[in-house]
C-alpha cells in the first residue's frame, strides 16, 4: 500500500506528499485532472499488469479503493 | 448515363474489415459494385462481413499482420486490384511520459508499416493496376488537432499522411491515386477502447458542432468516391470528416 502510494503521488507535481494518504479523496486533490487520472491507469498498467478499465476507475474515490484493484 | 461513383468492374483490397469503417467501406463497396478481397486477422468476423457483402465473387484473406512473413503471403494471395483501403489500425492511450518503445513500435507497426510496405510490395510486383487507387484512413488526429494521452497514435497517422502525400507524387506517373481520408470521432469498437467513460465521450461528442460522433457509413461513402473515376484527379488530398470538430 505504501509503495502503491507513493506510485500514485509520483503522478502529481505541484501536490504536499503528505496529502497522499489511504483515505484520500483523489479527485478533490486540486491537481487532479482526466490526464492524471490516465496516468494513473498507465502507471498500473505498467507496475501491476492490471488494466483498469475508466468506468472501474470512477467507482474509486480514495486512493485505498483503487489500491483494492491490484490487491 | 454511367455513373462516375460505380465501382463496377473494380477489383478491391480491404484491411480491417472485420470491424468499424474497414467493414463499412466493405459494405458500401458492394453495394457500389466492387469485387472485394476483405482482410482481418478473425475469421469468423471477418465471415460476418462476408455475408453481409451483396453480389458475387467476394473473398475473404485472414491475415495476422503481426506475423513476419506477412506481407509476402498477401502479397502472392491477392489477384491483380484496383483499389485497396488501409483501414485496419490500433492505438492505445498513455500519457506522454508512458511511451515505450513496445507500444510505439506495435502502433507504428499496424498503424504505418504494414499499409506502406504492402502498398509498396503490390505497386514493385505491378499487382495494382495503372489508374488504381489507394485510401489510406489516417485521422485528424496529429494531422489536425491532439486529444490527450494519444500521441502515438497521432505521430503513426501524421507519418501515414506524409507518406500518401509523396506516394501520390511518385506513382502519379502510373495514374495511381493516393489519398487519406482524416475522420473525426466515429461509433466504432475502436473508440470504445477502456480508457474513458462513456460520459466522457458523451461529453466529448458536444464539442462536435453536428452534436454526434460520425456513422462508419458516412466515411465509408468517402472511400467509394476515392476508389472510383469520380476522383480521377484527386490526389495527395487529406478529406477531413469530423461534423465539423475541427473548425472550431
Amino acid at each position: 500500500m505504501e509503495e502503491f502510494i507513493k506510485k500514485f503521488a509520483s503522478q502529481f507535481d505541484e501536490t504536499e506528499i503528505d496529502i497522499f494518504k489511504p483515505e484520500t479523496k483523489f479527485r478533490e486533490i486540486p491537481e487532479w485532472s482526466s490526464l492524471t487520472g490516465l496516468c494513473v491507469m498507465s502507471m498500473i498498467y505498467d507496475d501491476y499488469k492490471i488494466r483498469i478499465k475508466a468506468e472501474d476507475m470512477k467507482k474509486a474515490q480514495t486512493i485505498e479503493e483503487l489500491y483494492n484493484f491490484i490487491k | 448515363m454511367e455513373n462516375p461513383f460505380s465501382l463496377s468492374g473494380k477489383t478491391i483490397f480491404i484491411t480491417g474489415a472485420s470491424s468499424g469503417i474497414g467493414k463499412a467501406t466493405a459494405i458500401e463497396c458492394a453495394k457500389m459494385g466492387a469485387q472485394l478481397i476483405i482482410s482481418a486477422r478473425n475469421k469468423n468476423r471477418l465471415l460476418d462481413t462476408l455475408s453481409e457483402l451483396v453480389g458475387e465473387g467476394h473473398r475473404i484473406l485472414v491475415a495476422d499482420f503481426n506475423n513476419e512473413r506477412i506481407i509476402e503471403d498477401v502479397v502472392h494471395e491477392l489477384p491483380l486490384i484496383d483499389g485497396m483501403v488501409h483501414a485496419a489500425g490500433i492505438t492505445e492511450t498513455r500519457p506522454f511520459h508512458f511511451v515505450n518503445k513496445k507500444v510505439l513500435e506495435d502502433i507504428f507497426h499496424i498503424n504505418f508499416n504494414i499499409p506502406v510496405l504492402l502498398s509498396q510490395r503490390m505497386v514493385k510486383e505491378k499487382k495494382i493496376n495503372n489508374k488504381a487507387s489507394i485510401v489510406f484512413i489516417s485521422s485528424i488526429d496529429g494531422n489536425q488537432v491532439v486529444t490527450i494521452g494519444n500521441s502515438m497514435y497521432a505521430a503513426s497517422k501524421c507519418a501515414v499522411t506524409g507518406m500518401a502525400k509523396n506516394m501520390a507524387v511518385d506513382l502519379a506517373p502510373r495514374k495511381i491515386r493516393v489519398n487519406c481520408i482524416c475522420p473525426g470521432m466515429v461509433e466504432t469498437p475502436f473508440i470504445h477502447s477502456d480508457s474513458f467513460t462513456q460520459e466522457q465521450l458523451d461529453e466529448d461528442m458536444k464539442k462536435y458542432p453536428l452534436k454526434r460522433y460520425g456513422k462508419p457509413e458516412e466515411i465509408a461513402w468517402a472511400v467509394v468516391y476515392l476508389l472510383s473515376d469520380a476522383s480521377a484527379w484527386t490526389t495527395g488530398t487529406q478529406l477531413v470528416i469530423d461534423g465539423g470538430f475541427t473548425l472550431l
